[in-house]
C-alpha cells in the first residue's frame, strides 16, 4: 500500500510539478526522498534553495512522513536540527495530504511564520518585536547557508 | 553511511591500537617483573591501573565481536539504523548508570560486565527490530536476508533464555541479589524479541502475498498491544521487587511511564477503533458506479487509485442488505460513503479508521453522526459538581440546579447554592428544593456575588466579640421573624432549618473552671475561643442573610449595604479567607457542632 502510493505520488509530481518545490527519491530508496524548496519571493528567504529530507513511514499514508530541513534556516518554526513544527506533520496529518501539499504548506509557512507556536522561542520573539532584525538575519542566513 | 564508517574506522583503529599496546605493555611488565605466572597474575589483579587497561581491552574485544556479528548477520547498517542505535544506546547507558546507583552496594567488576553484556544484547535486539521494520519498505528480499534474520533470531533467543534462566536460578539459590535486575531486563528483552518475531512473520507473509494483506495492520496492532501489556506486567513486577529490596528503581521510571502511557493509548485507540469499525460495512452505504460517475473526482484520496463501484442494482441490493443488518462479505475495493458524503475504498477507510476516527478529507468525526447518543453521553453534564459562582450564571440552568439537589443535604449549603438561583427564570428550580417558596425573589442576586468576591483580610476580633454578643441574644428572635413571612421569604424554611440545627454555644452553662480555662493563654484555649467565635460568626451571617431577605421584601429596592460588610468579614474568621464562601460556612458549621460536643465532653473533665 505504502509503496504503491509513494510511487503514485512520485508520478504525479513528475507529471505536474509544483512551482517552487521539487522532490524525489534518493537513489533507489523509495522511502527516503530529498526535496528542495525555493525561498518564496515575498519572504526574506527569497533567492535561497533549501534542501529537505523526507522519510516515509512504512504505514504511509496513514502516518505522516518525517520531513526535515537539511539546510540551515532562520525561522521561528524550524530549529537548528531542521525539525519543522507544523501541525499537518504531526497530529493534524490526514491521508488526503500529499508530499506536494506538505511542501506547499512549508512554503507558505516560510512566508508567514507562526510565532505563537514557535519551535525556537528566541526567533519568534524577535519576529514579533523587531521584524526588521528578523528579516535581516533571515536574509543573512539564506545568503550564507542556502545560496549556491 | 559511507562517510560515517570512514570517520569511525580510523578512530576505532587508533583506539584499538592504543588499547592493545597498553595491554601488551602491562602484561609484559607484570611477567618480566615476576618470573612465575601466578605472581604475575596477582600483581595484575591487584593493580587498579592494570585492571582498567585490561577492562578496556575487554571492551575493545566486545566492540570487535559486535562489529563481526553485525557484518555476519546484518551486513551494512543503514544510516538511520546507526542513528537510532546511538539514540537508544545513550538512553540505555544513562539508565544503566541510574541502575548502578541503586545497586551500588553490590557493584563490582562482575556486575559491570553483566551490564555491558546486557547493553550488547540490547543493541542487537534493536538492530533486529529495525531490520524487521525495514522489511516493510521492500518489495522483494533475498533468501540470504531471511537466513540471516532467522539465524540472528535464534542466537538472540537462546541468549535471552540462557540469561533469564541463569538469573532465575541465581535468585532462587541466593535470594534477591542484583540478578533480579538482570532477570527482569532479559525478560523484557525476550518480550521485545517475541514481538519482533511476530512482526517478522507478519512481514514475511505480506511479502509472500505480494504486499497486499489488509488484515496485517489489525494483527500488528494486536501484537503491539500484547507486547505493551507484557512489558507493563514485567515492569510492575520489577518495580515491586526492586522497591521491596533496594528502594525506588529510578532507572526504569521513564520506561514504566512510557509503557503505561503507550498501553493506555493503545487501549483507548482500540476502543475507539472498535466503535468505528463495528459493523463498518453495514454502517456506511456502498456507492454504485453510477453515483461514482456523477462525482467529479473518483480517486480514492487515501490510496490515490481510481474507484470502481458495483452496478446500481448490485449497490441497491447491498445497501438493502446493509439496512436489514445482514452480514456482507464485500471486497476491499468497494467504495463506501461516510456520513460527510466523502467516498473511499472500504479497505483504505478501514486502515485509516484504525488510527483516527475522522474523515480524511474533512476531518468530520466518523463517530459523531453514527452514534450521536454516545457522543452526548460522553459530555459532562453542565455545571455538575461546581459551586455556582453567581456572576458566572446570569441565567441559571434548570438542569444544572436539579443535578445539584442531592448535594443539598448540608444544612448550610442551600444558601450559597440557592441564592444564585434567585436569578430571574430559575426560581422554579429552587422551589423544588425549598418547598413553599414564593416566586417573588429576584432582588438579591447581588448578595452571593459578594460572598464570592469577598476575600477580606482584616481580622476584627473585637468587632466579632461585640457582634457575637448581640448575635447570641438575637438568635431566638429569628425563627419568629421568619414565621411572620413564611410565604414571602424566599429561603425562609431553609434558613430556619439551619439556624435550629446549629445554635451558638451557650456559654452560660459553662462552669467557672471552664471559663477560666478558656481565658488562659494556652493554644488549646485560644483555639477553643476561635471556634466559639466562628460559631457566632455563622449565626450572624445567617441572620444577616435572613434580615437582608426580609428587608428586601419590605422595601423593594433596598440594597443590603450593611450586610455586605458583615459578610465580607466571614471568610477571614479562623479559616484564612480566600476559600469559597459555602465551604467556609460548612466548615464553620461543623466547627460549631464539634465545638458543642467537645464542650459537653470536656465539661466532665477537671482540667478545662
Amino acid at each position: 500500500m505504502a509503496l504503491k502510493r509513494i510511487q503514485k505520488e512520485l508520478r504525479d509530481l513528475e507529471r505536474d510539478p509544483p512551482s517552487s518545490c521539487s522532490a524525489g527519491p534518493i537513489g533507489d530508496e523509495v522511502f527516503h526522498w530529498q526535496a528542495t524548496i525555493i525561498g518564496p519571493e515575498s519572504s526574506p528567504f527569497s533567492g535561497g534553495v533549501f534542501f529537505l529530507s523526507i522519510h516515509f513511514p512504512t504505514d504511509y499514508p496513514f502516518k505522516p512522513p518525517k520531513v526535515n530541513f537539511t539546510t540551515r534556516i532562520y525561522h521561528p518554526n524550524i530549529n537548528s536540527n531542521g525539525s519543522i513544527c507544523l501541525d499537518i506533520l504531526r497530529d493534524q496529518w490526514s491521508p488526503a495530504l500529499t508530499i506536494s501539499k506538505v511542501l506547499l504548506s512549508i512554503c507558505s509557512m516560510l512566508t508567514d511564520p507562526n510565532p505563537d507556536d514557535p519551535l525556537v522561542p528566541e526567533i519568534a520573539h524577535i519576529y514579533k518585536t523587531d521584524r526588521d532584525r528578523y528579516d535581516t538575519t533571515a536574509r543573512e542566513w539564506t545568503r550564507k547557508f542556502a545560496s549556491k | 553511511m559511507a562517510a560515517n564508517s570512514r570517520r569511525t574506522t580510523p578512530r576505532l583503529a587508533v583506539y584499538g591500537l592504543a588499547t592493545t599496546l597498553l595491554t601488551v605493555g602491562v602484561v609484559a611488565s607484570a611477567f618480566t617483573l615476576h618470573d612465575h605466572f601466578y605472581t604475575g597474575c596477582v600483581l595484575l589483579s591487584q593493580s587498579g591501573v592494570a585492571m582498567m587497561i585490561l577492562a578496556n581491552m575487554g571492551l575493545l574485544l566486545m566492540i570487535l565481536l559486535g562489529k563481526l556479528l553485525v557484518r555476519i548477520f546484518l551486513g551494512q547498517l543503514r544510516a538511520i539504523e546507526v542513528e537510532r542505535l546511538y539514540e537508544q544506546g545513550w538512553i540505555a547507558v544513562t539508565e544503566t548508570c541510574l541502575a548502578l546507583a541503586i545497586l551500588r552496594d553490590e557493584f563490582d567488576a562482575a556486575t559491570l560486565t553483566l551490564f555491558v553484556f546486557l547493553l550488547f544484547c540490547k543493541l542487537f535486539h534493536w538492530m533486529l527490530a529495525d531490520r524487521v521494520s525495514f522489511m516493510e519498505q521492500q518489495t522483494h528480499l533475498t533468501a540470504l536476508f531471511f537466513v540471516r534474520i532467522s539465524a540472528l533470531s535464534v542466537l538472540l533467543f537462546s541468549v535471552d533464555c540462557l540469561m533469564l534462566s541463569y538469573a532465575v536460578g541465581n535468585t532462587k539459590r541466593y535470594g534477591a541479589t542484583m540478578m533480579v535486575v538482570f532477570g527482569f531486563e532479559y525478560a523484557l528483552l525476550l518480550a521485545r524479541f517475541l514481538a519482533t518475531c511476530a512482526k517478522f512473520v507478519l512481514n514475511a507473509i505480506e511479502l509472500v502475498r505480494g504486499g497486499e494483506w489488509e488484515d496485517k495492520q489489525a494483527l500488528l496492532f494486536y501484537v503491539e498491544l500484547a507486547y505493551d501489556l507484557a512489558r507493563l506486567v514485567v515492569y510492575l513486577f520489577f518495580f515491586a521487587a526492586v522497591m521491596a529490596y533496594y528502594g525506588p528503581p529510578i532507572h526504569i521510571l521513564r520506561d514504566l511511564y512510557i509503557t503505561a502511557r503507550s498501553f493506555y493509548n493503545r487501549c483507548r485507540d482500540w476502543v475507539r477503533y472498535r466503535k468505528a469499525m463495528q459493523n463498518m460495512h453495514l454502517r456506511y452505504p456502498t456507492v454504485s458506479q453510477d453515483d461514482l460517475d456523477a462525482m467529479s473526482d473518483t480517486t480514492c484520496i487515501i490510496c490515490r487509485d481510481e474507484m470502481t463501484g458495483p452496478s446500481q442494482e448490485q449497490a441497491d441490493i447491498w445497501n438493502n442488505e446493509r439496512r436489514a443488518g445482514l452480514a456482507q462479505n464485500l471486497s476491499g475495493d468497494t467504495p463506501k460513503r461516510l456520513p460527510c458524503s466523502h467516498v473511499f475504498h472500504f479497505n483504505c477507510l478501514r486502515s485509516w479508521l484504525e488510527r483516527q476516527q475522522s474523515c480524511p478529507t474533512c476531518r468530520h468525526s466518523v463517530l459523531d453522526d453514527t452514534a450521536p447518543a454516545e457522543g452526548n453521553r460522553d459530555e459532562p453534564p453542565p455545571a455538575r459538581n461546581e459551586l455556582p459562582p453567581a456572576r458566572d450564571i446570569p441565567q441559571a440552568h434548570p438542569v444544572a440546579t436539579e443535578t445539584e439537589q442531592p448535594q443539598l443535604q448540608g444544612p448550610l449549603r442551600p444558601q450559597s447554592h440557592a441564592l444564585p438561583n434567585t436569578a430571574p427564570g430559575s426560581a422554579p428550580a429552587s422551589d423544588s428544593t425549598s418547598g413553599n417558596v414564593a416566586p417573588t425573589a429576584g432582588q438579591h442576586t447581588q448578595a452571593p456575588t459578594l460572598w464570592h468576591q469577598s476575600t477580606a483580610t482584616r481580622l476584627p476580633l473585637a468587632d466579632e466579640q461585640g457582634l457575637g454578643g448581640t448575635g447570641a441574644a438575637a438568635i431566638p428572635e429569628m425563627p419568629s421573624l421568619m414565621a411572620i413571612f413564611p410565604q414571602t421569604v424566599t429561603h425562609g424554611p431553609l434558613l430556619m432549618h439551619s439556624l435550629r440545627d446549629f445554635p451558638a454555644p451557650d456559654l452560660t452553662t459553662l462552669s467557672d473552671e471552664q471559663i477560666k480555662a478558656l481565658e488562659s493563654g494556652s493554644r488549646a484555649a485560644v483555639e477553643e475561643r476561635i471556634r466559639i467565635l466562628s460559631a457566632f460568626q455563622v449565626q450572624i451571617s445567617h441572620m444577616v442573610v435572613a434580615l437582608t431577605q426580609v428587608q428586601s421584601l419590605s422595601t423593594v429596592r433596598a440594597t443590603p449595604t450593611t450586610s455586605r460588610q458583615t459578610e465580607s468579614m466571614l471568610p477571614s474568621v479562623g479559616h484564612g479567607g480566600a476559600s469559597p464562601a459555602s465551604a467556609v460556612f460548612d466548615n464553620a458549621g461543623q466547627a460549631s457542632t464539634e465545638q458543642r460536643q467537645e464542650h459537653q465532653a470536656k465539661g466532665k473533665e477537671p482540667d478545662i
